[in-house]
């Protein structure tokens, strides 16, 4: 009698890759189904990672860009932001600002691996006010004569990119945590489920 | 089809130290073999010229139709499982099992496919998320397996997998690879220095010795009909007991006043050797609790489901092995005889076996 042997994959069948076209893989990402929302439990948010970590160089380098000139007059007479006069306190904000929000970036990176909600929302939220802050410090000092142009078209990309960036981070942590979340309560679960809050 | 052909393989270091003289062994599809012998003996040497880790100095290496003699390891379509599992510590067990196919850039689904197989054929599918240092030691030698599984590989090759795992573990993991060898049916090429893993898991054993194979035989044969008196000795727990004796024409005559009658085989098989030193072993279940020959007991082991009586008989020392609990008294003497059919003879200065 022939032994039955288990095998993983046909040896006569030839494996034939079929790609689908990139509107339905695109598709089939942000809206995982079936055997793909199974492989989530088991593998990491890396899109959410990657844009996240794009979102915080660009941010960095519009950061930069923005203190790069240290012959900056703070004082003008055209100068006004919500009322204020005065760019010096302004920059101090801004600063602390930039610090703050790069942090909650870093911490929303690293917890969207885990499809994590909160952060995705989290993220999605520093990319919106990322995209609009253009429209204020920046834009004032432009205004007031005190900013190159060039350097606030540099700063203009850079920030609406990181905007961009950190919101696609966002949505895909929401959407696929979403649908994982859905799934998981279907099945039976494992030790050190992947999914965080 | 995954046959195996090894034909006079051999391995020579630079300085001109050979490690593995001459090897030969026809390997068929599915078959269990296992290369056993002590510390330095050259079974990983060989199974490494298998696996393409180490050149092969002379020889030839076919595995199916392919010569895969001077081919790149990554080329020959095996798998090998180590003794301290070279899991990567970085990476989910999950991710272990599919990095091998997440390079050869498999399709995503059908990594998983193979991987919640191979999970699910070695009982992981609850500890995917977790590191390896988040496992024992059983499991994280299952992760290994499992990275060889996924593969589908036409060979698997073990290196001492069970060497870091306590008893217990070892026992139950041994279990686990015959279960697994039953399942896959894959060709398995299986080194270790222990020889229970070798009679428990081998369609065929290899015993080897200081680079040479000793004997190629089943377990049965192996144990019951040693090549030589290295294999008589080597495999069996204990060991064979050995006597060295005189062939005096119908008997061996041995220190003390020990005497063995031979029957008409014997007798047949040791005819050339009249007046010669010849070496006598049984294994230590075959010496019968009565008989003619004084044995005078130094210490009883007991092992539970058997005993172990440690002596000396006309200045041999010996074991015996009985079954059950046996009340017998350090220090008493008691008459043991020999199981016939059990009696080998071997050349004493070869080691070589005498008749059938």
């Amino acid at each position: 009698m022939a032994k039955e042997k288990k095998k993983l994959v046909s040896e006569d069948t030839p494996v034939v890759v079929k790609k689908d076209p990139i509107s339905v893989r695109i598709k089939n990402y942000f809206s995982p189904k079936g055997i793909q929302l199974e492989m989530l439990r088991y593998r990491p948010n890396k899109g959410s990672y990657f844009f996240s970590l794009l979102a915080i160089v660009c941010f960095a380098v519009g950061f930069c860009c923005f203190y790069s000139t240290t012959d900056l007059p703070l004082d003008s007479s055209k100068f006004n932001l919500l009322g204020f006069t005065v760019a010096g306190p302004w920059m101090g904000v801004d600063i602390v600002l930039n610090i703050i929000l790069m942090l909650f970036l870093f911490f929303a990176t690293i917890e969207m691996k885990s499809y994590s909600l909160t952060m995705g929302y989290v993220s999605i939220g520093i990319g919106v006010f990322q995209a609009l802050r253009i429209f204020l410090l920046p834009l004032s000092l432009l205004n007031a004569g005190t900013m190159p142009p060039a350097i606030f078209t540099t700063m203009l990309i850079m920030y609406v990119l990181s905007g961009t960036f950190a919101i696609l981070a966002g949505f895909l942590s929401v959407y696929r945590g979403t649908a994982l979340r859905k799934y998981l309560k279907t099945v039976k679960p494992i030790e050190n489920e992947k999914v965080g809050k | 089809m995954a046959t195996l052909q090894l034909k006079n393989l051999k391995k020579v270091y630079d300085g001109g130290v050979v490690a593995v003289h001459g090897f030969n062994i026809d390997i068929k599809d599915g078959e269990f073999i296992v290369l056993v012998g002590p510390s330095g003996c050259g079974k990983s040497t060989t199974l490494r010229m298998v696996a393409g880790l180490e050149d092969i100095s002379d020889g030839t290496l076919m595995i199916g139709d392919k010569d895969c003699t001077h081919l790149a390891a990554k080329d020959r379509d095996i798998a090998m499982v180590f003794q301290n599992y070279a899991l990567y510590a970085n990476m989910t067990v999950y991710e272990n099992m599919a990095f091998s196919l997440t390079l050869r850039k498999d399709n995503p689904e059908d990594i998983h496919k193979k991987v919640m197989n191979a999970a699910e054929i070695l009982g992981l599918t609850n500890q995917l998320n977790k590191k390896p240092r988040e496992l024992s030691g059983g499991q994280r030698q299952r992760v290994a397996m499992g990275r060889s599984i996924v593969r589908n590989p036409k060979v698997f090759l073990f290196d001492e997998p069970l060497s870091n795992l306590d008893a217990k573990l070892r026992n139950s993991m041994r279990r686990e690879i015959k279960l697994l060898h039953h399942r896959l049916g894959t060709t398995m090429i299986y080194v270790t220095h222990d020889q229970t893993e070798a009679l428990t898991l081998a369609d065929r054993i290899v015993v080897m010795s200081m680079g040479r194979v000793q004997q190629i035989g089943t377990p049965y044969e192996v144990y019951h009909k040693p090549a030589n008196a290295f294999v008589g000795y080597f495999i069996g727990n204990p060991s064979m007991n050995f006597f060295e004796c005189r062939v005096e024409g119908d008997k061996l005559v041995g220190k003390n006043n020990f005497v063995y009658q031979l029957d008409a085989d014997e007798q047949a098989a040791l005819a050339s050797r009249n007046g010669n030193p010849i070496l006598m072993a049984t294994r230590p279940e075959c010496i019968t609790l009565d008989g003619e020959h004084e044995y005078q007991v130094d210490l009883v082991e007991h092992l539970g489901q058997y005993s172990l009586i440690h002596g000396t008989m006309h200045g041999y020392h010996t074991i015996i092995k009985v079954l059950g609990w046996q009340k017998i008294e350090h220090g008493s003497t008691i008459h043991v005889g020999f199981r016939k059919e059990k009696v080998c003879f071997f050349d004493i200065d070869n080691g070589a076996r005498i008749g059938g």
